[in-house]
């Protein structure tokens, strides 16, 4: 595609979010006298694309809070308007809707989804200043560049491979561990982090390997583990390769007890694993529904969409209310003031907790919990690495 | 740990050989590489995948009642798909150079798997558990009866591909075709419709290969005949391209390779070591392990 022709698809794409998002909201906003020129929001997410589930859960929960903001009059008086940019998870077409958003010289940007598009996309708003606000980008190296108009409401890979460590070594009280990982950025993150912290612990780490991605049969790896007898099996990627590996282990006899990530969470892992998955464990940020503050987030997306919001959908909806909070602060839409204002949050109450801001613009408090698979195949959460709390199953 | 190994690696090289025959029919006969091959895989797994609700009733009867159903079926369905592949992508080009279909093979190929995308969506899918995955524990052994039934699936398969191939008349004729089309056409054999013949077996049995990786391993993608289409081309290679039992050794040894080889080295290596073979045979011996046509550059 020339640039002419992904301006001109930005340009129809942002058409219809602009329509999407004041649609609804317009005969509210007008009743309570939110005028003048509208704040524009950038949000970038794949809303097409194997993770179009994700994206566009994500956008209805921005969707949601931009009404909501509307309907109460806007801020200073203005209404929120939401400019959507499909990233397709791809980070080419990710950055040129950083590119897109400079042009358009939006107040803030929530985005981009993936890691592998926020890195690049933070640097091209870091040049124009514009503030970035990213809701489920968890690599540590997004926050980790010193730019200082990027914040993150979500947690990061290292929290994730700690608390995993924690959970096997001191709960379980496991001493011995295999890590793999599926060797791409993400998963061989969390499970670097994990092995850190194991070691650290004083568990032992058996053997570390990577498997390579597309991969099916797992059994000659797996004929390995089982060889070395290990506490536990700690993996490091998606739903796919982690519900192959677990059904395979089964098949081979192999007894260990499984760590996943969050890249498990939902229904296809248990799908593909089927009954091998009864018993396993995996670390995933809350999902809205496991928490109590987002009840009534999910009440209101229920009600209005009638589909259950997506893990990363509460991470959104705080994010849109803390900019409109941040240029409440600013008493503008300058973005210095902005991007001040945002670095001074602190106990922001979120849907998904309260939100405050290191340094570095990452979310100190935010969480991981530890689930577990049950024998009807749901997942559950049973242990909270910040209290050190079981959690009734 | 070994001898778990040697079973693991069996079980890969069934597989691959099943895939590999198709890739050494079509050579044999035209010289062609096919490599729309690893898409007709995937057709044949997503064909079965679409008719299960069909045929859970024969479920109650016998699971492998089930299974045969659904084999035949895909079997026949992708075969015919095949016969289509050569009308539209090869038989226009018979007389081009060799180059030509080549790239129609990749064309093909890429269409192929986009249309199962298009249909069936780009998230994996859960194929039932026909054949039970639960192991048999033998010692330090331990096989499943889905594993058991896979390669008693791909061995009968190809000893009835190698009875055909040797004692039927149009075996014989499919064996002249691959010896010369001119001479063969002389003799009276309808040239065209052996080679229609041969990619219907070839698709035939890549299907059944997709279908015995859904039972064994309970998931199909897309673009499951990306690395499965080329891990079973350089089977075909290492056995010697266009030998019908040499795509078998080929397969099995390559299996074999695949598994024996994390013993020593890292899995995430065991692609690298599949198409480094592929590279040292092609660059030292040509020919293969039982080959008696050289491979010819493409």
């Amino acid at each position: 595609m020339t640039r002419a022709a992904v301006h001109r698809a930005a340009a129809v794409c942002a058409a219809a979010g602009l329509l999407g998002a004041s649609a609804a909201p317009s005969a509210l906003a007008a009743a309570h006298k939110a005028s003048g020129p509208p704040i524009v929001i950038g949000l970038a997410s794949p809303l097409t694309g194997s993770e179009a589930s994700y994206g566009q859960s994500n956008l209805k929960a921005v969707l949601l809070a931009a009404a909501q903001v509307n309907a109460k009059g806007g801020v200073l008086g203005r209404p929120i308007k939401i400019l959507q940019w499909d990233t397709k998870g791809d980070p080419a077409t990710g950055v040129a809707g950083a590119n897109y958003f400079v042009t358009q010289n939006v107040t803030a940007v929530i985005g981009f989804f993936n890691s592998s598009i926020s890195i690049p996309a933070s640097a091209v708003l870091h040049r124009a200043g514009i503030p970035m606000v990213s809701a489920a980008s968890t690599n540590p190296k997004l926050t980790e560049q010193g730019f200082k108009n990027v914040f993150r409401v979500c947690g990061t890979d290292n929290f994730q491979g700690t608390d995993q460590a924690l959970y096997l070594y001191k709960v379980l009280h496991v001493k011995t561990a295999v890590a793999l990982n599926d060797e791409e950025v993400y998963g061989e993150g969390v499970s670097q982090y994990f092995q850190q912290e194991f070691k650290k612990l004083g568990g032992k780490i058996l053997l570390s390997e990577g498997v390579s991605a597309n991969q099916t049969d797992f059994s000659s790896l797996l004929t390995q583990i089982k060889a070395l007898h290990p506490g536990a099996v700690e993996f490091g990627g998606f739903y796919t390769a982690a519900g192959l590996m677990v059904k395979q282990a089964a098949a081979l006899g192999l007894k260990t007890i499984w760590m996943q990530d969050d890249g498990t969470i939902g229904p296809e892992y248990t799908q593909i694993g089927g009954k091998a998955t009864v018993g396993t464990y995996l670390s995933s940020e809350p999902a809205p529904q496991n928490l109590a503050s987002a009840r009534t987030f999910v009440a209101q997306y229920v009600a209005k969409y009638h589909s259950q919001p997506t893990e990363f959908a509460g991470y959104y909806y705080d994010a849109l209310m803390l900019i409109v909070h941040a240029i409440q602060v600013a008493k503008g839409t300058d973005h210095a003031a902005v991007i001040a204002a945002l670095a001074k949050t602190k106990n922001f109450p979120g849907v998904t907790g309260p939100i405050t801001f290191n340094a570095q613009g990452n979310n100190v408090t935010a969480t991981y919990l530890i689930f577990k698979v049950l024998p009807n195949l749901s997942q559950v959460p049973v242990w909270n690495p910040v209290t050190g709390r079981s959690l009734p199953a | 740990m070994i001898a778990q190994e040697i079973v693991n690696g069996l079980v890969l090289g069934a597989i691959y050989a099943l895939m590999a025959l198709g890739y050494t029919m079509v050579y044999g006969i035209l010289r062609l590489i096919n490599f729309a091959q690893g898409s007709l895989y995937t057709v044949g797994a997503y064909v079965a995948f679409l008719l299960v609700p069909a045929t859970t009733g024969l479920e109650r009867a016998t699971p492998i009642l089930q299974l045969a159903v659904l084999l035949l079926a895909a079997m026949l369905a992708t075969g015919v798909l095949a016969v289509l592949v050569d009308l539209i992508a090869y038989r226009p080009l018979r007389r081009a150079p060799l180059f030509a279909s080549l790239v129609s093979s990749l064309a093909m190929m890429v269409l192929l798997e986009n249309l199962v995308q298009v249909v069936v969506g780009a998230q994996p899918e859960t194929f039932p558990t026909l054949i039970s995955t639960t192991p048999w524990l033998i010692g330090p052994l331990a096989v499943t009866p889905a594993q058991v039934v896979l390669v008693a699936v791909a061995v009968l398969l190809m000893a009835g591909l190698q009875l055909f191939t040797q004692r039927t008349r149009l075996g014989r004729a499919m064996r002249a075709v691959a010896v010369s089309h001119d001479t063969a056409a002389m003799m009276g054999i309808p040239v065209n419709r052996v080679i229609a013949l041969t990619f219907f077996l070839g698709g035939a049995l890549g299907a059944a290969a997709g279908i015995l990786v859904g039972l064994n391993f309970g998931t199909i993608t897309f673009n499951m005949g990306d690395l499965a289409g080329l891990k079973a081309f350089t089977a075909a290679v290492l056995g010697g391209i266009g030998n019908i039992p040499g795509a078998v050794v080929g397969a099995v040894v390559l299996g074999l390779l695949e598994s024996l080889s994390a013993t020593v080295i890292p899995t995430q290596w065991t692609d690298a070591i599949t198409f480094g073979v592929l590279i040292l045979v092609l660059a030292l011996r040509p020919r293969g392990i039982l080959g008696e046509r050289v491979a010819e550059r493409v």
